[in-house]
């Protein structure tokens, strides 16, 4: 482990956990776990958003893979910015207006049947977990490399710290961690950015030294090394691009903010942040890391792979160009963001829990006392869950669970989202339909896939021979929940009329 | 002017549609992509100009949105 590692891994944690005891003292309610009691600026929640968005997996992952397949890692950056443009456009302002905690309430409030949030929990539960799996995936794997802990020991560390935020602290500590990440890591991107321009001499010098640097690097600048196929190409970029704006962990921050306007703002922070760091990774760090340290033997094992994996890149980087020092706080940097993501997520797991699924199997008869307990317990259950299941899928590949659960958001809280806002003949019947029709066939589809039948079961062949279901869920949820909205009655007139 | 609920979403697919294309059947990528412009290859460009069209677009998708606050009321 690195000297200035530890100690930085030791502020991180005591500031994270400063954070969490002065939250604390504010989150005694509901409104405060859950929404922070909706006293989050736009400015504020923007910074939280695009700390949301910038996981360690956006950040140390995008080098990595632009290391591997070059250009073409713009669809995973492009596509999701395209999905934030459009939630913006028709999401973002319904979802503030009908929703208070959370995505159960905006359906609920438009179809009047309790039904829906039952259906919104589950869909919320299955996709915050499989993106908290991943998360705690790249976090076991980047702790264990950057402090010298055990893969194991790293994801329970990661999961008793995440609980505490949570239980003890709610969505208030989780943004305020979100917020002061988020502004350390643009700045720390900006940093990298100009000292790889400065150690090159330019851009045109970084490119030139990039494509001399192996042969290899040479086809990184075309198109098409990531081998999709026009089939799994479009339903890649339709998953990330839906599933971006039906991330519950996301959409529930516009519940933190106090009006639709603010809830806009932030959105248009989060894109201004999240593009300049973006661009900035993109154009200069993918590059310089590949010139500079993918094919430097000073950071290779005897194999010839880089030191940790590719995603190790980036911070290889920080320290071969700002020294120790900004190796400590690349990585300090890497862990909080880890730390603030899956908080973000055990809160929609919680919430999703305790005030959709426990709250309406006990028919509303719940106190705020007793529906607080709940949202604590189903903290640390989910903290536990995540743990075991990191354990159990260490080995699979961070990109293909990060896919997944954006492809099934795209499937399922998308459509009904989308279909119960702007589309007067949704029934329940026909909502509960197709977001189970979405959550069967997307999930379905990834286990037929080459990346679950062969990869992880062992058969030889895949029975669906792609591993991405989007172009094939996302149409067949929509047009299950229309098919059956049309031949079911809509909700009571009464309870319509309340 | 604020954009109908179709058109964002719309424009979105058929700005996405050309980097589909080339990253799924990567011959339909046109020759003059692949250059260099200012010692840096045309596909890097392209595909950071793609990034900035979808974030101006969502800079005005925002504004807009804003300046008609409630008028996309479903």
């Amino acid at each position: 482990m690195i000297q200035s590692s530890i100690v930085y891994f030791f502020i991180t944690i005591a500031i994270t956990l400063g954070i969490t005891y002065w939250a604390a003292r504010r989150s005694s309610s509901k409104e405060a776990l859950y929404t922070a009691s909706s006293g989050i600026s736009g400015n504020q929640n923007g910074l939280a958003i695009a700390g949301d968005y910038m996981s360690a997996g956006t950040i140390l992952g995008i080098v990595g893979l632009y290391f591997l397949v070059g250009t073409d890692v713009s669809l995973y950056f492009i596509s999701p910015m395209a999905g934030l443009c459009i939630g913006l456009a028709i999401i973002v302002g319904p979802l503030r207006r009908f929703g208070r905690f959370t995505l159960g309430d905006v359906v609920e409030s438009r179809l009047k049947d309790r039904r829906m949030r039952v259906v919104l929990g589950i869909c919320a539960i299955v996709i915050s977990l499989i993106y908290l799996v991943a998360q705690m995936v790249g976090a076991g794997g980047l702790i264990s490399i950057v402090f010298g802990l055990s893969f194991n020991m790293s994801v329970v560390v990661v999961g008793i710290l995440m609980t505490i935020y949570v239980a003890y602290g709610g969505m208030l500590a989780a943004t305020w961690v979100q917020i002061i990440k988020a502004v350390f890591l643009v700045g720390s991107v900006i940093v990298l950015s100009v000292l790889c321009l400065q150690h090159t001499g330019g851009l045109s010098e970084l490119y030139a030294m990039t494509t001399e640097a192996t042969a290899q690097t040479r086809s990184l600048f075309n198109y098409g090394n990531l081998n999709l196929g026009l089939y799994s190409a479009a339903s890649l970029t339709l998953g990330l691009m839906l599933g971006m704006m039906a991330m519950p962990h996301l959409l529930i921050r516009f519940f933190t903010v106090p009006d639709e306007a603010a809830a806009r703002r932030s959105l248009v922070v989060a894109v201004t942040l999240i593009s300049l760091t973006m661009c900035l990774v993109f154009l200069i760090i993918s590059p310089a890391g590949v010139s500079m340290i993918a094919n430097n033997p000073d950071y290779q094992d005897a194999n010839g792979v880089v030191l940790g994996g590719s995603n190790m890149i980036t911070l290889h980087l920080a320290r071969a160009l700002g020294g120790e020092l900004f190796f400590g706080i690349m990585s300090a940097i890497a862990f909080s963001t880890i730390l603030a993501v899956v908080s973000g997520l055990t809160i929609s797991i919680s919430s999703a829990s305790a005030h959709d699924l426990v709250k309406t199997l006990s028919r509303g008869e719940l106190s705020e006392k007793t529906e607080l307990r709940v949202f604590r317990t189903a903290a640390a259950l989910t903290s536990a869950a995540a743990i075991g299941l990191s354990i159990l899928f260490q080995h699979e590949n961070l990109t293909f669970l990060i896919v997944m659960g954006s492809s099934v958001a795209a499937s399922t809280t998308f459509p009904l989202l989308a279909m119960a806002i702007y589309w007067r003949g949704l029934t329940p019947t026909g909502a509960i339909v197709g977001g189970m029709v979405g959550l069967i066939s997307s999930v379905g589809l990834i286990i037929l896939s080459p990346a679950f039948w062969v990869k992880v079961v062992g058969f030889d062949e895949a029975v669906f021979p792609s591993d991405y279901p989007a172009l094939i869920s996302v149409p067949l949820a929509f047009i299950s929940a229309w098919m059956v909205s049309r031949v079911t009655s809509p909700a009571p007139a009464e309870l319509a009329a309340s | 002017m604020k954009p109908s609920i179709l058109t964002i979403p719309i424009i979105c697919l058929l700005l996405m549609t050309p980097l589909v294309f080339f990253q799924g059947i990567p011959s339909t990528t046109p020759e003059w992509l692949t250059r260099e412009f200012g010692g840096v290859p045309g596909t890097v460009w392209a595909t950071t100009a793609w990034f900035v069209a979808m974030v101006l677009l969502t800079w005005y998708v925002g504004k807009a949105n804003t300046d008609h606050l409630g008028e996309e009321n479903p």
